[in-house]
């Protein structure tokens, strides 16, 4: 009980904290500026193709989707870097609060920032909606790579906590979790040197999450194994999160 | 006693030690502190303060030992002792984005203070150390006295049974820090105090008893008041004699009973003898031992001028560096 006010004490601080940081504020001027412009050039684009609402839609979040590489390592760079580096990590664990309750509770706010960073795009989709009415969006596909974002933020978003939580410098933890976050993209590529052995192919690709949204999500289907695949390394990241927070009373 | 249970006694340190690798910061320290005691503890740069402090907190846990605060182990009752501590770090690290109010509430929660009682709490916290008229400001705009001040609101939160400060005082100007210690000694009156210093008349200032410590060992404990006198194995006599000066050197080394002899700056406008042909002396003497009649038996039989013979207490810093046994 204690655990979970705890937990959400500090998720309430650290969302504030990013409403607070200049660099949420560029992130977020620069995703929305970029895909605004890819927007309109795809409307433009297909002015007189039967399907422009679809392809519009389909492209802006294909696009979109490469942002989460860069999106999630500057949201969470600085939650424990910096609180090691000024030195108020020492007040945090000082207060009768555990380990977890500070992971899960600086998590939570990355994510809940993440969630609302993408949900900028919903207005241009709602644009479509009002505009292109009556042959409006398809929302199915929309809330599935909705489903599908969110799932793989828990992913990208440990990932940064657990590198932030390693360094006491933002760039090295911003460095590593964007490193990571390559290395889950690009492992897409070992399907395309196997395109000969349709097993290894298929293995590639259900490790990358590139594949999973041009495959799955855009179409609106959601595959739970995929979902279980991004929670499962979440889960292993917030751990060992907790371990290297903790890990100062080893040495 | 230490060792004993007793009631009164708050925290109890038992052999405690703790490494960084192959550098031994705390080498078997024991220590006790009763309720209402204000603990100085004292020791040069790298002794172990902090981190014996922050063993204290839960921050950090130490290597052996048995560290217990109001009856509770650190190591296995962590939350529950850093809930009746407050714990205020070297440099008073806060958020420097958060104002001063709202960085108190969000203590506040994490402390646990439960929600009927906080608004009161904090007004309280931010009364007793005068910062309500900053309660708006953002913490990094804040002059450094007042965010050690915001610092100590916080530690304050929680009504805690033990208040441990980390050299509270470093980084202010004489002015805040003659403020800061007035704000202790009010804090003090209530509870259970442990602060660490370098500076040997702050002990004096605030503490009730003190704790030396030195390359990770204990290496006196006492109450404040007989700081002075228990280390101060001696006293010094100031004399300003004019003669041949290797003559009056030798003739006041031979005087029973002096441990050291030096000439002190002269007084007034110095001469190659200093004014008048004066020079000062500065004798200190190994025990309790009024050196003055002996040095003015050494002068008169010598034939010489004295025109000055007083007694001194010896600068505490010099009996720090005495005690702990390294010289200037």
């Amino acid at each position: 009980m204690r655990t979970l006010s705890a937990t959400w004490t500090i998720f309430l601080r650290e969302l504030g904290g990013f409403f607070l940081s200049p660099v949420a504020y560029v992130v977020t001027f620069l995703f929305v500026f970029a895909n605004g412009w890819v927007f309109y050039q795809n409307c433009v684009g297909w002015e007189h193709h039967p399907q422009q609402v679809a392809l519009v839609v389909r492209s802006l979040f294909s696009f979109a989707l490469f942002w989460v590489v860069p999106i999630s390592p500057l949201l969470t760079m600085k939650l424990f870097a910096e609180e090691k580096r000024t030195g108020t990590l020492e007040m945090l664990m000082t207060a009768p609060v555990t380990e977890t309750a500070v992971v899960l509770g600086k998590f939570l706010a990355a994510h809940v920032f993440y969630m609302l960073i993408w949900s900028t795009l919903l207005l241009y989709v709602f644009t479509l909606h009002v505009l292109g009415r009556p042959h409006g969006p398809d929302w199915g596909p929309v809330w599935a790579i909705y489903t599908g974002l969110f799932f793989l933020g828990l992913m990208t978003n440990s990932l940064g906590l657990l590198a932030s939580s390693l360094s006491r410098n933002q760039l090295v933890a911003a460095v590593l979790a964007l490193t990571g976050n390559l290395g889950f993209l690009i492992v897409a590529l070992g399907s395309w040197i196997s395109y000969e052995s349709s097993d290894l192919q298929r293995f590639f690709e259900y490790l990358s999450f590139s594949s999973h949204f041009s495959q799955d999500y855009t179409r609106g289907i959601i595959d739970v194994r995929y979902l279980a695949y991004y929670a499962v390394w979440a889960a292993l990241f917030l751990f060992l999160s907790i371990r290297f927070v903790e890990a100062r009373k080893w040495r | 006693m230490i060792g004993l249970t007793s009631s009164r006694l708050l925290i109890e340190v038992q052999g405690l030690c703790k490494s960084y690798g192959a550098v031994r910061a705390l080498d078997c320290v024991s220590f006790s502190v009763e309720e209402g005691e204000v603990l100085g503890f004292l020791g040069p740069n790298g002794a172990g303060k902090t981190t014996a402090l922050r063993i204290l907190s839960g921050f950090l846990p130490g290597d052996e030992g048995v560290v217990q605060v109001a009856g509770l182990d650190v190591r296995v009752d962590s939350l529950a002792v850093r809930s009746v501590i407050g714990y205020l770090p070297e440099g008073v690290p806060l958020y420097p984005d958060m104002r001063v109010s709202e960085y108190l509430r969000f203590r506040a929660r994490l402390k646990g203070v439960p929600r009927r009682r906080r608004r009161e709490q904090i007004e309280r916290s931010l009364e007793s150390t005068g910062t309500t008229d900053v309660r708006g400001r953002i913490i990094g705009t804040l002059s450094r006295g007042y965010r050690q001040r915001v610092g100590l609101a916080d530690a304050l939160l929680n009504e805690p049974k033990v208040l441990i400060l980390d050299e509270p005082t470093v980084g202010l100007d004489p002015e805040q820090v003659r403020q800061f210690r007035a704000l202790l000694r009010n804090v003090g009156r209530e509870r259970t105090v442990i602060l660490s210093t370098h500076i040997l008349s702050e002990v004096e200032i605030v503490c009730s008893s003190v704790v030396i410590i030195d390359r990770g060992r204990i290496a006196a404990r006492d109450r404040a008041e007989n700081l002075r006198s228990r280390l101060g194995r001696g006293l010094c006599v100031i004399a300003e004699i004019r003669g041949p000066q290797e003559d009056v050197a030798r003739a006041l080394r031979g005087i029973p009973g002096v441990r050291s002899l030096s000439r002190a700056e002269p007084a007034g406008d110095a001469g190659e003898g200093g004014e008048g042909g004066y020079v000062r002396y500065r004798l200190t003497s190994g025990a309790e031992d009024d050196l003055r009649e002996r040095v003015y038996d050494c002068v008169r039989s010598g034939g010489w001028w004295l025109r000055l013979l007083q007694e001194e207490s010896l600068p505490l810093e010099d009996v720090f560096l005495d005690i702990v046994g390294r010289k200037t």
